[in-house]
């Protein structure tokens, strides 16, 4: 394919050891999306995250009234499915390709922890790379929040309880 | 206290991953921490010290805007882990954590934290985990919430606080969104 991969992993997860780096592209898939197919569907258990390294790609969802909504359109270096695979639930929402793409493919199975050192460490670069990731989101949804400060019963209403979500299915 | 928080750890559902011995050296690794209601564990701009992981009580995510006005970004609930993004990052504080319900928190110091970071440690990997899937959560619990607003306003209605009231800012604020939360 002609992407470099090795400068676009180091720059999505920093420095990676040699070892850490065969490990990821031993795992990692490379795929080629024609216009129209799928990166995820919604809905779907969501195992890998998706980057994305060359070509468009669409994000939509399913409303009730049974509408496809575009939400938004992606163009390379972005990472998708993170919160989804790190949350252990669906995919919220469908990524179609616009043009030709390539996405590499990340199982999610790499952030558990590991006996072998290695791969322990390339969980960690993942863990950290995700958590910023997933706390750059959630910065841009509380600043959306802000600026409902004179409401604050509606503030609380929508960040108070979250916190219980985490409890019942954790391993 | 030690004893508690040893049994507090063992009692988590997020601990039943790690075996007897990795439970001790989280024990041996992190140091418990009671807080009183009111208490303080983290001031907003402070620098980062130690990141903590709930064993028992709530603890409430306050963040105060330029202009002065305090703001609930979150509660926390034992198994959760807080504060790991000073760590990662060093940057100060983002949000004052103050205790809701009296606690038992397990430390973790910047200075151990960045020894298990060289290390690759599987307490750290245990824990970062904990602290990702928490907020994955709450990005998805929070995206749906908006989205499901975007779609039916009055699904706002079913949410604790709200019942019977009609905040006008968020019908405009969805609408300028075009529905795209």
């Amino acid at each position: 394919m002609n992407v470099e991969l090795p400068p676009l992993l180091h720059a999505l997860l920093g420095p990676l050891e040699p070892a850490e780096l065969q490990l990821l592209l031993q795992q990692v898939e490379s795929k080629r999306y024609s216009p129209g197919f799928a990166v995820f569907h919604e809905g779907l258990p969501a195992r890998d995250m998706a980057l994305l390294v060359k070509g468009r790609l669409r994000i939509s969802k399913l409303r009730p009234d049974s509408r496809q909504e575009n939400l938004a359109y992606v163009q390379p270096v972005a990472l998708l499915g993170l919160a989804a695979v790190v949350g252990g639930f669906p995919y919220p929402t469908t990524a179609m390709a616009q043009e030709p793409s390539i996405c590499l493919r990340i199982p999610g199975a790499l952030l558990a922890p590991s006996e072998d050192p290695i791969a322990r460490g390339l969980a960690l670069k993942l863990l950290q790379a995700s958590l910023r990731g997933m706390n750059a989101q959630l910065r841009a949804a509380n600043a959306r929040l802000y600026s409902l400060a004179g409401e604050r019963e509606l503030v609380e209403a929508l960040t108070l309880d979250l916190g219980a979500w985490s409890l019942p299915s954790d391993p | 206290m030690a004893a508690s928080a040893r049994s507090l750890l063992s009692r988590l559902p997020q601990a039943r991953t790690l075996s007897r011995g990795e439970r001790r050296r989280v024990m041996r690794l992190l140091q418990p921490l009671s807080l009183a209601p009111q208490a303080t564990l983290y001031t907003q701009d402070a620098q980062p010290e130690h990141m903590a992981l709930l064993l028992e009580g709530s603890l409430v995510v306050t963040t105060t805007t330029a202009d002065g006005v305090t703001l609930p970004l979150g509660r926390v609930l034992p198994g959760e882990v807080i504060g790991e993004m000073g760590l990662l990052d060093g940057a100060p504080r983002s949000a004052t954590v103050t205790c809701e319900r009296e606690a038992t928190l397990l430390i973790l110091d910047r200075e151990r934290f960045e020894e298990l970071e060289r290390q690759a440690d599987t307490v750290l990997v245990w824990l970062l985990n904990i602290a990702a899937r928490g907020m994955a959560r709450r990005i998805g619990v929070m995206s749906e919430r908006i989205a499901s607003a975007a779609v039916d306003p009055e699904a706002l209605h079913t949410l604790p606080g709200l019942a019977g009231r009609r905040p006008q800012s968020l019908w405009a604020w969805l609408s300028s969104l075009g529905a795209k939360p």
